[in-house]
């Protein structure tokens, strides 16, 4: 195997792949990257067990076929460091041997039957979607991405297409991110999405042609190739706890209502970041309360309908809702101190709507 | 070697170490006339001595021996199952005492306490040993125990002192006697002192804790970690470990775990898991804590161990939510056909139990009835003991079982 190209572009490469490449593995040989050049092109794989990334890169001038297996992170940063505008990568009898400028090393190199055998694009259902669409929903709701994997369903993120419009899902039990986009898809399916599998897409293409079966989800773009597995279900019916009819709703500044809250912050239980938000006519007052530390209050100004309800939340949780509004205003919509709190932005777009439900924290 | 008094004043503070001898004995001794002055060993649930008497301390029984070592060597000597229940009670009553003579009492373990005494000669007009004296007789009558005690400055040497002479001794060491009681103790009986720390203070020419005590502040501070350089302090009289009467109750962990006859039954053994989970919780939910992530864990015969680590989607002390947990957790690690003597379970990450987050996919109609199922069962414990309410998971006999044998059971339904 030999081959020579530019320094960014290979960087470039071994970036989305290395993103992957697992820091520290049960399987020592996920650490490690498959290189292959095959008629002019070179492909470097990636696979940390439940996913698997592969991106090409085309190559000017000679090279050499054949494959090799290398430490992925080591090689990156190589290149990553390298001053010289070209790499040149060749294998030598049990080496890697990198050449960049006046730099050289020789990298362990493993045979590449180690890696163990990549799956293939599933082939049961097939779509196009438009990428920014995906990466939109996709960043509005994965922080509500479950971290916690003793219910491994809610570290997935639901996603649905269909004939009318796609959604997003994301909960963690105790907030929920809701997202749809007026997408027609031709086909009907509900997958569910391990968050990298679509973190580690590089943005800027505009179209992804989605592959899926029963346990498999493969995204393929221009020279990109990801295939996970996907979580398995059943999600959680998350149209259950999506509140109707809520009798309060509150009206506020995002700007104003996130300032309030990082200052209460400051003063509530480090620990349960719990504060409260007693919600009167024409005004939200946040309190924030901890033996340790002391209170605080604030008084914000809304326009509120409904009855005086006060009730309490974990403001960090809250803030986490507020940085994936992008509109000037929001509301939010109530009913009890004990049950569940929908926040919405205010927004005259009609290309889908997006919300985010949230569960109240049981006050003294 | 030195032999210049460590301090020139005897009393600026007063510090009393109380020691049970043999508690485990002592108590059954106490309970029950026929076992006084006989050799008699507790642990036999577990088989191995967990507690000699004296009398067959004596004989050479030591802690930690096989009951059947004991069995084929000392045939008669007394064997018997060890009672927590009771050793506890005993614990609260010598604890009670010694809060009727001052009201800073930490309570150290079940069988030791340190007493802050410092001042009440004056209010009891006596000497600070027959103060001491007077602990000691009132517990001898009351209890019908022999404990033993030390008195000096700090914490280390009142623990140096009840050490001198047991059991039943009374050792009184004040400020211008210290250096007589160090100048033959080894380094390593000192408390606080390891292997390792003993060790090392071996390489530096240290053997005994008055080398220790004689050194220069510089020394110890160069040579050694914070630690050690608060026990050199205690040595020398000036008290660094203050006596802290207040009731434990802020847990990392709280773990409950249980030793039983060896069995292969897995009925048994998952009924005393669920017996552990149960006390476990109740303890939390006496702090009102909940534990996020629980430790269970299963001991063979042969001492190896095999536990599991689960982590809660929220955070609970109500045994019946964690019951599915509980069972999936067991199936993990129980493996047929081996024979288990012990199992536990460990509560961590602990946090507050109030303002509890509401979570979107349970029933808060059932949180809410558990929460009041709950406050009754507390209630129920506290009132009658521990005993008195259980799940039916630490049970160890089946539904169908209990039906035949006749065994009590009571329908418990809720009233919205």
């Amino acid at each position: 195997m030999r081959c020579a190209l530019n320094r960014d572009l290979l960087a470039e490469a071994l970036g989305t792949v290395v993103s992957i490449v697992p820091s520290r593995s049960t399987y020592p040989v996920f650490h490690n990257i498959l290189l292959e050049i095959e008629q002019g092109r070179l492909a470097i794989t990636g696979a940390d067990g439940d996913n698997v990334v592969r991106q090409e890169v085309k190559l000017e001038g000679k090279s050499e076929d054949g494959s090799v297996l290398v430490d992925g992170r080591r090689l990156t940063e190589l290149v990553r460091m390298s001053n010289a505008e070209t790499v040149t990568l060749k294998t030598t009898e049990s080496k890697v041997a990198f050449e960049s400028g006046r730099m050289k090393a020789e990298l362990v190199q493993l045979a590449p039957e180690q890696f163990p055998e990549l799956p293939k694009l599933p082939q049961e259902i097939q779509f196009e979607f438009p990428l920014t669409t995906l990466f939109e929903m996709y960043d509005i709701c994965s922080f509500a991405v479950s971290r916690d994997d003793s219910r491994p369903v809610m570290t997935a993120i639901n996603w649905e297409v269909g004939k009318s419009e796609s959604r997003m899902v994301a909960t963690d039990a105790v907030r929920l991110a809701f997202v749809s986009r007026k997408v027609k898809v031709p086909v009907k399916t509900k997958l569910l999405l391990a968050p990298k599998a679509v973190n580690i897409l590089p943005r800027g293409e505009e179209k992804v042609q989605v592959y899926a079966d029963q346990k498999m989800v493969g995204f393929r773009l221009e020279n990109t190739t990801v295939i996970s597995r996907t979580i398995e279900g059943p999600y959680p019916d998350y149209e259950r706890v999506i509140p109707k009819n809520m009798p309060a709703k509150a009206v506020v500044s995002r700007e104003s209502l996130a300032g309030a809250l990082r200052r209460a912050m400051v003063m509530a239980n480090p620990v349960s970041k719990q504060i409260s938000i007693e919600f009167t006519a024409k005004s939200m007052i946040i309190r924030a309360k901890s033996e340790e530390t002391g209170d605080s209050e604030e008084e914000l100004d809304c326009s509120y309908k409904g009855e005086e309800l006060t009730v309490g939340f974990n403001g960090g949780f809250l803030l986490d809702i507020l940085n994936h509004i992008g509109t000037e205003e929001l509301t939010i919509e109530l009913s009890t101190p004990m049950s569940p709190v929908m926040v919405k932005p205010v927004s005259e777009e009609q290309n889908g709507e997006e919300l985010f439900i949230m569960m109240p924290v049981r006050l003294d | 070697m030195n032999t210049q008094p460590l301090l020139v004043f005897d009393w600026q503070n007063a510090i009393l170490h109380v020691d049970a001898d043999a508690f485990f004995a002592a108590c059954e001794q106490a309970t029950n006339p026929h076992l006084v002055g006989k050799p008699l060993v507790v642990g036999k649930e577990r088989g191995i001595v967990t507690a000699a008497s004296y009398e067959a301390k004596v004989l050479g029984i030591k802690r930690g021996m096989r009951i059947q070592e004991v069995k084929r060597l000392y045939p008669a000597v007394i064997i018997l199952n060890s009672d927590y229940e009771k050793y506890s009670l005993f614990s609260i009553r010598l604890m009670d005492i010694l809060r009727r003579f001052s009201p800073t009492v930490e309570e150290y373990s079940i069988d030791e306490a340190f007493v802050d005494i410092t001042g009440l000669r004056r209010a009891y007009h006596c000497s600070y040993e027959e103060l001491g004296f007077r602990i000691q007789e009132t517990i001898r009558t009351e209890l019908g125990i022999s404990v033993s005690i030390g008195i000096s400055l700090t914490k280390v040497l009142a623990k140096i002192a009840s050490q001198h002479r047991k059991p039943g001794g009374l050792t009184v060491i004040p400020g211008r006697q210290i250096h007589l009681y160090l100048e033959k103790l080894p380094v390593d009986a000192v408390w606080g002192i390891g292997t390792n720390t003993a060790a090392w203070c071996n390489k530096l020419g240290i053997r005994t804790a008055l080398d220790l005590a004689c050194r220069s502040e510089m020394f110890i501070q160069k040579h050694f970690p914070k630690p050690c350089y608060e026990i050199w302090q205690e040595l020398n009289g000036r008290p660094v470990y203050l006596v802290n009467s207040e009731p434990k109750n802020n847990y990392r962990s709280i773990s409950k775990a249980a030793t039983f006859s060896p069995t292969t039954s897995r009925l048994v053994i998952f009924s005393r898991l669920s017996a552990n989970l149960e006390a476990a919780c109740f303890k939390a939910r006496r702090y009102q804590l909940a534990p996020q992530r629980l430790i269970l864990f299963l001991r063979t015969q042969e001492f190896q161990e095999s536990a599991v680590e689960l982590k809660l989607s929220a955070p609970t002390a109500y045994p019946l939510l964690l019951a599915p947990f509980i069972q999936q957790g067991f199936d993990a690690i129980y493996q047929t056909g081996r024979v288990y003597r012990q199992t536990g379970v460990i509560l961590t990450h602990l946090v507050s139990a109030r303002n509890s987050q509401i979570t979107l996919f349970d029933d808060p109609l059932r949180l809410e009835k558990m929460e009041r199922l709950y406050r009754a069962v507390d209630l129920l414990k506290r009132r009658m003991g521990s005993e008195i309410i259980g799940s039916g998971m630490a049970l160890t006999v089946s539904a169908g079982m209990a039906k035949r044998l006749k065994i009590p059971c009571l329908d418990i339904r809720l009233r919205d």
